[in-house]
């Protein structure tokens, strides 16, 4: 699944509206509870763990995206279909 | 000496500037720098010395925990018990210089004796400067600060602009524009940013602010000293006090941010037209941001990833996850917030009522899935904003209660003899204030939006900034000069003994 759709899917939104810049202050339902769930589906989906000072830095999904390139997930896990092990 | 005061800014202003393209042209960005941390002390030392003690003391002791964490790195267990002892030392200072008194008053009101005051200096900013001291100390344990120069250091830590109260600043922000400085000290156009910024925040201080000031306190003072007062002078003087804050505490934060770009070092926006927020957790995304990010980053944020770190994985219900992951955290978070602002009752419940809004409005979004009709959710917000700072200004609860009650009651309590109160407040006059200054909040672009073309502050600007200024759009031209310079004459005409910003007292 891609990063996009992960975070589309629990903002109930098409995927299609969302792009890198997408944060909170621009983004439809993105409140500080869907952020915390967006960080968990992402950790799920990707089999990652982010810190905290990880967590705190993620403002919009462009961070999330280059947080998980920095952790070596593949990228077109990132980018495109997830590869779950 | 406070930035809307004749001296600041005939003299001290200038002499800064010129002191400060001085040191830049002899010894470059780094002695330009030195130059403003020493200048920073000296506006501080202008309260007392014992104050400008207590914030070397912080600082020195600060710097010094942030280095050992660098130094232990490598070793988990010592930089963590670094981290805690750091953190620890910063809050029992801020506890014992700011709380000790209040806490003695909940120890003799369970103990049902009298106990003593203690003789305390509760130095002004104490709780921006620590607060932005354990930010640095946390993100130093997490690998994201460097070690700095001393007297970078103290500059972030006591940057005139923002050492009284706020904009709460990050340790990258500030010491990422330290760093390898290339360009010039004086550029024309950022200095005409900055001064524009700065004169429109010292206009809605001094004329906007201090306008509604009367309104707000001949209210709160009458209620307070026993008076009735009926709900349409109640809910005026509580707009009143609203809109007061808000002209009071944004003008301060642009004049902050004016100073920054000024100097060379961008602040971030403190707030983003708070009153037309249509939901409470977009109102405080627009309402004292460096503020809400704190609280966010470091309290919010960890207890939330606690409570779904606790569930992850297991069945649980709806109801225990609605509170483990969002009522909980919202109502610590708000709560901390609120006894963060000062010592007393009424900063507990003011904070307990936005936790619980913010709790309520997440539970509502997640149960209902879509927001409230516009107008609804404005007003909404809106009432819960003007009580929840009607708790705030009151210097009591049983004056907020009566205040409250008498909005809330739409004239049931109503009482045949009006008070002084009553009498002194000229209705018509706070009617009209409320009128004009609410449409200004309401329809009028702020300050970062007029300034959209040149970024004054650290902060990217909303790309919807660019359409919402319009013609108010500010460019460095003889007719915006003109418009600019006016706002000035009225300003400075405007100076008299009004009071100092409300922030100073937290």
């Amino acid at each position: 699944m891609k990063l996009n759709q992960i975070v589309a899917n629990i903002l109930e939104l098409d995927a299609a509206q969302l792009s890198d810049a997408s944060n909170a202050q621009n983004t439809p339902h993105w409140d500080s509870l869907r952020h915390i769930e967006v960080i968990f589906a992402v950790e799920s989906a990707f089999h990652v763990r982010f810190t905290m000072p990880e967590i705190t830095s993620l403002k919009n999904l462009g961070d999330i995206r280059r947080v998980l390139i920095a952790k070596n997930v593949l990228l077109d896990r990132v980018q495109g279909n997830a590869k779950v092990a | 000496m406070t930035f809307h005061s004749y001296q600041f800014i005939c003299i001290v202003l200038p002499v800064l500037y010129a002191g400060f393209l001085l040191a830049h042209r002899a010894l470059g960005w780094n002695g330009a720098f030195r130059f403003l941390g020493i200048a920073s002390l000296a506006f501080y030392s202008a309260w007392s010395l014992a104050l400008l003690a207590i914030l070397m003391t912080s600082i020195v002791v600060n710097y010094t925990f942030g280095n050992l964490i660098l130094h232990f790195r490598e070793d988990s267990r010592v930089a963590r018990a670094l981290l805690i002892a750091g953190v620890g030392a910063n809050i029992l200072a801020l506890v014992y210089l700011k709380y000790a008194n209040f806490l003695i008053d909940v120890a003799a009101q369970v103990a049902h004796q009298d106990f003593a005051h203690m003789s305390l200096l509760v130095p002004i900013g104490i709780s921006f400067y620590t607060f932005i001291q354990i930010g640095y100390l946390i993100e130093t344990f997490a690998g994201q600060a460097e070690r700095q120069d001393f007297w970078h250091y103290v500059l972030f830590a006591s940057f005139l602009p923002c050492v009284t109260a706020g904009p709460l600043v990050l340790q990258r922000e500030m010491f990422s524009q330290m760093r390898d400085r290339r360009d010039a000290a004086y550029n024309p156009v950022s200095l005409a940013a900055g001064v524009t910024m700065f004169i429109m925040g010292l206009f809605k201080k001094v004329v906007f602010a201090d306008q509604l000031q009367p309104f707000a306190d001949t209210v709160f003072n009458g209620v307070a000293t026993g008076q009735f007062v009926g709900t349409t002078t109640a809910w005026l003087g509580s707009i009143s006090y609203t809109l007061q804050l808000y002209f009071d505490f944004s003008g301060y934060s642009d004049m902050a941010i004016g100073l920054g770009c000024i100097f060379g070092l961008k602040l971030p926006l403190n707030f983003d037209s708070p009153f037309k927020a249509t939901n409470i957790s977009d109102f405080w995304r627009r309402w004292h941001m460096t503020m809400t990010r704190f609280f966010t980053n470091y309290v919010y944020t960890p207890i939330a990833v606690h409570g779904m770190r606790q569930i992850a994985g297991t069945e649980v219900g709806n109801l225990k996850r609605y509170a483990l992951t969002a009522a909980i955290p919202s109502i610590v978070t708000f709560l901390v917030a609120g006894i963060w602002h000062g010592a007393g009752w009424t900063f507990v419940i003011y904070g307990l009522i936005h936790g619980f809004a913010i709790a309520l409005y997440l539970g509502w979004s997640r149960l209902v899935g879509r927001s409230m009709p516009s107008v609804a959710g404005w007003l909404l917000t809106m009432s819960v904003v003007v009580s929840g700072l009607v708790v705030f200004r009151a210097p009591d609860l049983g004056t907020a209660a009566n205040i409250l009650a008498s909005m809330w009651s739409f004239g049931a309590f109503a009482q045949a003899a009006p008070g002084v109160a009553t009498v002194m407040f000229d209705s018509k006059i706070a009617s009209s204030l409320v009128i004009v200054l609410g449409t200004i909040v309401l329809l009028m672009p702020n300050t970062q939006q007029i300034l959209h073309r040149f970024a004054v502050s650290s902060d990217p600007l909303p790309q919807s900034a660019t359409l919402e200024a319009g013609l108010l759009s500010w460019r460095p031209t003889f007719g915006s000069s003109i418009a600019v310079g006016l706002l000035l004459s009225v300003a400075i005409g405007s100076i008299g003994a009004g009071s100092a910003f409300l922030y100073y007292q937290f």
